[in-house]
């Protein structure tokens, strides 16, 4: 997997100033944060990609499919339900990690079930979440 | 006991023990941590059971105790976000990559292993 997404620099944000949250990304970076969501997506093995924001909106979405290839039925439950459960796990491993360390931190997080892999970078002001078939990390 | 057909209903006394819980020999579990132990950047191995109550360890008594504390309950949170996410699924392996270091946390039905390597 590689290197996180750097979607939006806190320099982009300070460019705009009005209008609601998500205009706030400038169009440059935009593109350059779908074709990297598109090369991430393209990836063998990847069965779906999503980008929460800080206020746990899912701001950026593939479709996501489970492991034979096949959309799921509802997609924008799915999309919300990792957007509401997976930032807020991500928190307690970062937190769990400090705990043990307090000048350590949490890189990255790999969460393995019987049916995908979810794989999850989260910063400040973005968590990328990258689901994968379990088979595809061997 | 024996039913209207004469076929023996299931009563404690009718019925064959039950099968002894399945446990791997201690020399097995041995062999397994020492192996494990020697791979190149594994710094430690630590064995709960559900309680949280660590029944093998490489690590010292006070790491021992607060591994065994924070990873467990991480897990549980964990294995319940994929069974919030799909109730048939189940959580196989959690990876947390940190800066210094990674716990690797294998959960199984009666026991879960947690392993802290440096990743390389």
């Amino acid at each position: 997997f590689s290197s996180p997404v750097v979607v939006v620099s806190r320099t982009a944000r300070r460019t705009e100033s009005l209008g609601p949250r998500r205009a706030r990304v400038s169009s440059v970076a935009m593109s350059e944060v779908e074709a990297t969501l598109q090369r991430i997506n393209g990836h063998k093995g990847v069965l779906g990609t999503i980008i929460v924001n800080e206020d746990g909106e899912a701001v950026r979405a593939t479709t996501v499919c489970d492991k034979n290839g096949v959309p799921v039925a509802d997609q924008n439950a799915v999309v919300k339900q990792m957007a509401d459960l997976l930032p807020a796990l991500a928190s307690m491993a970062r937190n769990m990690v400090r705990d043990l360390d307090p000048s350590n931190d949490l890189r990255f997080l790999r969460i393995r079930s019987k049916d995908h892999e979810i794989m999850v970078h989260a910063d400040t002001e973005f968590t990328l979440i990258v689901i994968q078939n379990p088979a595809a990390a061997e | 006991h024996f039913d209207a057909r004469g076929r023996a209903e299931r009563s404690s006394l009718a019925a064959p023990p039950a099968d002894p819980p399945v446990t791997m020999a201690t020399n097995e579990v041995e062999e397994a941590v020492k192996r494990i132990n020697s791979h190149k950047g594994v710094l430690g191995i630590l064995i709960v059971n559900n309680d949280g109550i660590p029944i093998k360890t490489t690590l010292e008594p006070a790491e021992t105790v607060q591994h065994a504390a924070l990873v467990t309950h991480f897990a549980k949170k964990t294995k319940g976000v994929i069974k919030a996410l799909d109730p048939d699924n189940e959580l196989t392996f959690v990876r947390v990559r940190s800066k210094k270091h990674e716990i690797l946390i294998a959960p199984d039905v009666d026991y879960t292993l947690v392993v802290l390597q440096n990743p390389q």
